[in-house]
């Protein structure tokens, strides 16, 4: 039976939460103004509990299930960092309580901003961004402030064929038009192309290195050499990072913004979709146009500088997700020098690993050393009629969540998996065994795959009927 | 085959031509390529299109694809059926889900493909 | 944190892969590039030195619970019900990805689902997003909703309107619109004379605040109907939505579109982040709004079901064509406002929302009779500025030492009210602590004549 919504469990009368009595005398309502109907459930603690306890053993999630999300680096969230972001000398300060009484967070802040230009190769942090693509927003945004403060009219962004969706998006909210770069059979940006669309009108190339393909961008030196001799600003995605922490930094290999995910690569849980973090690092030359405030030290004492006359303003009220500011700091310290380094050489080898085990099974598109991901593609499996998306589903029957589907999109029925270094090798090595499994159902039993999943609480679902007849709200008249 | 009565555009809309009416709409294989079209944003009764400028837009769950108006004129007429059953594209691309009429004096429909033309345009594609 | 590899296992891995070495999975990056030293960072620490660390870090904070505070201003210390955190705790919501998949995920789906729901009675609108980064961002959302759905590319803010929401606003909007009008006020709310003038602009949308940044109550109706008239629409920034729990949702007043925020409900306050914003819209521009939605539909076998829908609008499939960037938004943050309303209910809502009036009201009684000028006499909530005698910023200093965060010096955002402060007063603040404060202002105003006003 599904679960009901809480709405239909609501019975009138019940209460989960008791005020204490009011002691001060009541003041007349302002008259005209009060509502007179609001129709929130009535329950008890225990029904609330019971139902959204219920619902948490529906979803699948990194405690519970392995997640080889590609481009999503699913890695085991370290409960410390909760705790510690929990303290109530984090959580219960206010951003605008006076410098004097929040040295310590300003310290964290600080020493985070810090550890991030040391970890990235930058010169200077915002902490403000609330998540990748709102860096990436912040990043775009200093890019043409610095670009108008130069006078220079640059209207073009270049992006991969490959790149996230944000990538784009984002360029375009901002009103730049978006031009694609094609990646060549190597699965690297295609330095013909390149060249033909680079001019002074290109404001920025954004690039993620390893691409989204898990691929080290063998070129990269002479992309940043190409894209800087024409006056434009090579920007980094920062979600693949996982890959090559304290191996390389992106900003000694040319990149002059970077936007950081601490949801992916500093392991701050993914939450079922946020919130996370996405800090962005600059090179010298932007770092006046940093969105304001940046956490700074003074003679008296840490405190929020706001002293930047070029700044594009702010991004967001306050000063960013700041607990799970806290939760990154955390994590970085648990890991020390080697332990970062110790990152990007097991994810690697886990992706490496497993890429070599499902080569005889599925089609690989790029038969070379991949980084912390790697794709493979669902062509083979295609002539009885099975796809990427259900073999996605059939792996939830064997308790695994899919890997990442039909992204990016130049590779046909793609899977992109990447296993994270908190993954063991039998964890890696039932993975192989289901895939090994699921490309033979594929061959011999399809309907299995095709009718895929059978053991979820929901079998495949309707997404068609959502989008006709989008159902959004509970109709609680009913 | 595509119907050999209309013309065909670059970005697989047909054109239906009847003296000073055409009617617009998108071809079999634009309507594979989407899935499940789950919403036709239509142009509005009275505005002004121009051949090969966006006018409207399709959805699917998958995917969204602008709609280019094959003609030049002003719309006289548009399929509101598919607010609520946006499926008809689907199912009946060439007749009940047809999308806009346009009123144009029709001559830039000549620069379109043909029936045959724009059936080796798709199987190049292919 | 220890990884699982074992000094056996990685060999076994290399072999297989037949390389010699971790060093040799990285041969593809050029040696120019690589960093050929350790990392500058601290050396790692164990979980007993992570704790004293960041145990004495966050002994230098003073937090609200260890003063008497009355400050508000955008983010508000509310009482968190026990059951919230260990429901969003737990693994399997807090680790879990972006709902994609959608049988694997029906859990946060529903969750979301129901948030939605609340949101709309919350506001009294049709539709509501899964939430966004916070109430700013998600007023600079709604901000360029407006400009999508009318064409138009001016907006008018009212300067009630949060100080930093405004600036958040100005940051997203800029080189989308032509100009940003910012509206006066008149006795605490949006000047209406001030209006009929801007209104000439033609512009996208008035955005007003509700309650607004003084805590003043906007008349949300005689706006919407000045809107109409105009061919604008109302956008209604909600900072406080316990407010919501009294008074008459906007929504019901001809609001087009609602972006709050969502701290209020169930997360402290955690130094600005992470809140959560919403957004609420009418049905007809449900394909307007940015961010995930999610719908509810049947599975395969005709069971009751819920789905990410309407996703050809965002970036991952709409890429430069999509309607807004935004892909993580706050969801656990959602969730916890989920459990929040459920918890407190029809009658506990309301009753939370009067408590806090009720004492901001006395408190204001109280300390306007100690001495202190009221600045506005339009209806307030919770929130009000008082003129005090003195150098705000020195008031707020004189008051720390009784262990009293009085509350924001409007100085700097309001340089109109040199000497103003606004004082938040909520269903946290005792008749002690707000008697507390009288005290004090009498030994003030008793040592300083100058400035108060004669008790009455």
């Amino acid at each position: 039976m599904p679960p009901k919504i809480i709405f239909e469990k609501s019975v009138k009368g019940r209460r989960g939460y008791r005020l204490p009595p009011l002691d001060v005398p009541p003041e007349s309502l302002p008259a005209g103004m009060v509502r007179e109907t609001l129709d929130l459930p009535e329950l008890s603690e225990l029904d609330v509990v019971r139902h959204f306890t219920q619902l948490s053993q529906q979803n699948f999630s990194i405690d519970t299930h392995f997640y080889p999300l590609g481009s999503c680096t699913m890695k085991y969230n370290p409960k410390v960092n909760d705790e510690i972001s929990g303290f109530s000398g984090f959580a219960g300060i206010h951003p605008f309580q006076p410098a004097e009484q929040v040295q310590g967070a300003l310290e964290l802040m600080f020493s985070l901003q810090e550890i991030l230009s040391e970890i990235t190769g930058m010169d200077a942090v915002s902490l403000e961004p609330a998540a990748g693509a709102h860096g990436e927003l912040t990043g775009l945004l200093m890019i043409r402030a610095y670009f108008r403060d130069k006078k220079e009219d640059r209207r073009i962004i270049l992006v991969p064929d490959s790149s996230h969706g944000t990538n784009p998006a984002t360029a375009s909210m901002l009103g730049y038009d978006v031009v694609q770069i094609r990646s060549d059979a190597r699965g690297g940006v295609d330095l013909e192309h390149l060249d033909k669309l680079l001019s002074e009108n290109v404001a920025a190339l954004m690039l993620t290195n390893p691409s989204t393909l898990g691929l080290f961008e063998e070129n990269i030196l002479e992309i940043s050499k190409r894209v800087h001799q024409k006056g434009g600003v090579l920007y980094y995605d920062g979600a693949n990072l996982n890959a090559i922490l304290g191996i390389a930094r992106p900003g000694d290999f040319g990149f002059d913004i970077v936007h950081l995910n601490l949801h992916k690569t500093f392991s701050i849980p993914h939450g079922g979709g946020g919130p996370g973090a996405g800090p962005i690092g600059v090179k010298k030359y932007l770092e006046p146009y940093l969105p304001i405030p940046i956490a700074a030290k003074g003679t008296e004492g840490y405190f929020l500088n706001e002293n930047y006359p070029k700044s594009i303003g702010r991004v967001k009220a306050y000063y960013g997700n700041f607990l799970h500011l806290v939760r990154g700091l955390v994590y970085i310290l648990a890991q020390g020098p080697e332990g970062l380094k110790r990152i990007a050489e097991l994810s690697v080898l886990n992706a490496n690993y497993l890429m070599k085990a499902l080569k005889p099974y599925y089609d690989l598109p790029y038969d070379r050393l991949c980084k912390h991901e790697f794709v493979i593609s669902a062509n083979r499996q295609k002539k009885n009629g099975v796809r990427a998306l259900d073999i996605a589903k059939r792996l939830l029957d064997y308790g695994i969540h899919p890997p990442t589907v039909y992204f990016p999109l130049i590779v046909e029925e793609a899977l992109m998996i990447e296993p994270t270094e908190t993954e063991s090798k039998e964890t890696l090595d039932h993975f192989i065994d289901v895939m090994k499994k699921i490309a033979e159902e594929a061959e011999k039993t399809p309907e299995l795959v095709l009718e895929a999943p059978h053991s979820t609480p929901v079998a495949r679902v309707d997404d068609v009927q959502a989008a006709r007849k989008p159902n959004l709200c509970f109709n609680i008249g009913n | 085959m595509v119907p050999n009565d209309r013309k065909y555009s670059k970005e697989h809309e047909w054109v239906l031509l009847n003296g000073k009416k055409a009617k617009v709409g998108i071809t079999h294989h634009a309507q594979d390529q989407l899935g499940d079209i789950v919403f036709v944003e239509l142009p509005k009764k009275g505005s002004t299109v121009e051949q090969m400028k966006t006018c409207g837009v399709i959805e699917s769950v998958k995917a969204v694809s602008d709609l280019y108006s094959p003609v030049t004129g002003t719309v006289i007429e548009i399929n509101s059926d598919l607010s609520d059953h946006p499926e008809k594209v689907n199912q009946d691309p060439y007749n009940n889900g047809w999308i806009f009429v346009a009123e144009t004096d029709g001559s830039e429909i000549k620069n379109l493909m043909s029936a045959e033309e724009y059936e080796n345009f798709i199987g190049t594609k292919v | 944190m220890l990884l699982p590899a074992t000094p056996n296992e990685i060999k076994e891995m290399l072999a297989s892969i037949g390389l010699n070495s971790l060093e040799a999975l990285f041969e593809d990056i050029p040696s120019e590039v690589r960093l050929n030293r350790k990392l500058s960072v601290p050396p790692a620490m164990s979980e007993q030195e992570l704790r004293k660390k960041f145990h004495q870090l966050s002994k230098l904070n003073k937090t609200l619970d260890d003063q008497i505070s009355f400050l508000g201003a955008g983010v508000y210390r509310h009482d968190i019900p026990a059951a919230i955190k260990p429901i969003i705790s737990r693994g399997e919501f807090a680790t879990a990805y972006t709902p994609y998949q959608a049988e694997a995920s029906q859990g946060t789906l529903q969750a979301i689902y129901e948030f939605q729901t609340l949101m709309c009675e919350l506001t009294a609108l049709d539709v509501a997003n899964a939430s966004h980064y916070d109430g700013a961002t998600a007023l600079a959302e709604a901000a360029l909703m407006a400009l999508d759905i009318t064409g138009q590319n001016e907006i008018l803010i009212s300067r009630g309107v949060h100080p930093h929401y405004r600036q958040v606003v100005e940051t997203y909007l800029e080189g989308r619109i032509s100009s940003f009008h910012e509206v006066a006020l008149e006795n605490g709310i949006t000047s209406k004379k001030e209006l009929e003038r801007l209104f000439a602009s033609k512009p996208a949308a008035l955005i007003v605040q509700y309650p607004n940044f003084f805590g003043g109550i906007e008349h949300l109706e005689e706006l919407s109907d000045l809107c109409k008239k105009h061919h604008a629409l109302l956008v209604v920034s909600v900072n406080e939505p316990i407010a919501l729990g009294m008074l008459k949702a906007p929504g019901e007043l001809g609001a087009a579109i609602v972006a709050g925020e969502g701290q209020s409900l169930g997360i402290p306050v955690s130094f600005g982040g992470p809140h959560v914003g919403f957004l609420a819209t009418k049905k007809e521009h449900m394909r307007r709004i940015p961010g995930r939605l999610v719908g509810q539909t049947l599975d395969k076998k005709g069971n009751r079901a819920f789905t990410l829908t309407l996703q050809a609008r965002e970036q991952h499939i709409r890429r430069e064509k999509a309607s807004s960037n935004v892909c993580t938004n706050q969801s656990l943050c959602a969730v916890a406002n989920a459990i929040y309303l459920s918890l407190l209910g029809k009658e506990g809502f309301a009753e939370m929302s009067l408590h806090s009036y009720h004492k901001a009201h006395y408190a204001f009684r109280e300390w306007t009779k100690a001495g202190l000028k009221p600045v506005f006499t339009s209806s307030f909530y919770h929130e009000f500025p008082l003129e005090v005698p003195m150098n705000a910023n020195e008031f707020i200093s004189r008051m720390k030492k009784e262990n009293i965060l009085a509350g924001y010096s409007l100085k700097q955002d309001y340089p109109e009210l040199p000497n103003s402060v606004l004082f938040t007063v909520t269903e946290m603040n005792s008749k002690e602590e707000i008697d507390t404060m009288t005290q004090a202002l009498h030994s003030i105003c008793n040592s300083n004549k100058v400035g108060c006003a004669s008790a009455s």
